[in-house]
């Protein structure tokens, strides 16, 4: 649970997300983001529960501490919130979207619906 | 960062990596079940070998496959070649934090996918992962043998 001491983001709101590798987080084919980009890292100890993402493409970046990113995804939490999810900010440059099951199918359904209502703007 | 570019968005300003995007993404959009397919998705699944990288591991997860991840990566796209009659449709490969490997394919049209785990070593399962968009329905089967791997490619396409 995130404890909520910002004050709850607007439906209007768009969200950034910093793409991490050159290949694999959008489809080649289509140029359209791939679920990868979204996907919970359960393979992590502890397994990853939330997907972290900022307010602007600047601070989804400044959230990578090498700085090396490969464009930047934006999201509108109209969006997020209208798939059961919730999104939340948590810190002053960083926000969560979280209420994603931490199981293997549930966690690529939700990567898949979130990357399908997602675009690349950088 | 080296070989980066400032690119702006909205009045705000980020640098980014120098990697063209229109460049990574291929001039055919359309499926189509060539044996030249098959040559094309081991290229991808090569390209997610970012030997530039000086450490295996970045602030995401691992930068490489692990070498069973890729040795098995191969093989199984080798098995599933030689067991589909009708041509090896065009797929793509995705890095996992743990060193493990993705290998997706997409019916565009449809929007259905499949995506095959490579495990990163012997002690996790190899797994597959089907979507039909259009009932909003998935499937996860673990140790999928090669025979429903081709179904369920065969499947994706009809």
């Amino acid at each position: 649970m995130v404890k909520q001491i910002f004050s709850p983001l607007s439906n209007e709101v768009k969200i950034y997300r910093a793409i991490l590798r050159p290949k694999g987080w959008f489809d080649p084919d289509t140029g359209l983001i791939d679920a990868k980009a979204f996907k919970l890292r359960l393979e992590r100890n502890p397994p990853e529960t939330k997907i972290s993402a900022a307010l602007s493409p600047e601070k989804a970046v400044s959230l990578i501490p090498s700085g090396k990113t490969y464009g930047v995804i934006e999201i509108q939490i109209k969006d997020i919130r209208s798939l059961g999810l919730n999104v939340v900010q948590d810190k002053p440059n960083h926000i969560s979207i979280t209420g994603i099951p931490c199981d293997e199918q549930s966690a690529q359904d939700y990567a898949v619906k979130l990357a399908d209502v997602a675009r690349l703007v950088i | 960062m080296n070989n980066s570019v400032k690119v702006s968005y909205k009045g705000s300003s980020v640098r980014i990596a120098n990697t063209n995007i229109n460049s990574m993404i291929s001039n055919s959009s359309k499926v189509i079940f060539t044996n030249n397919n098959f040559q094309r998705t081991i290229d991808r699944l090569h390209e997610i070998d970012n030997t530039d990288c000086e450490d295996n591991e970045d602030d995401w997860g691992a930068t490489r496959p692990t070498r069973y991840a890729w040795q098995h990566g191969l093989e199984i796209l080798h098995k599933i070649k030689k067991s589909m009659l009708s041509g090896f449709p065009l797929g793509f490969a995705s890095l996992n934090c743990d060193g493990g490997i993705e290998l997706i394919w997409k019916n565009h049209d449809i929007k259905n996918e499949i995506r095959l785990t490579i495990p990163s070593c012997n002690k996790i399962n190899m797994s597959l992962y089907i979507r039909n968009y259009s009932n909003e329905n998935s499937k996860l089967f673990a140790k999928p043998s090669v025979d429903l791997i081709v179904k369920a490619l065969q499947f994706l396409y009809q």
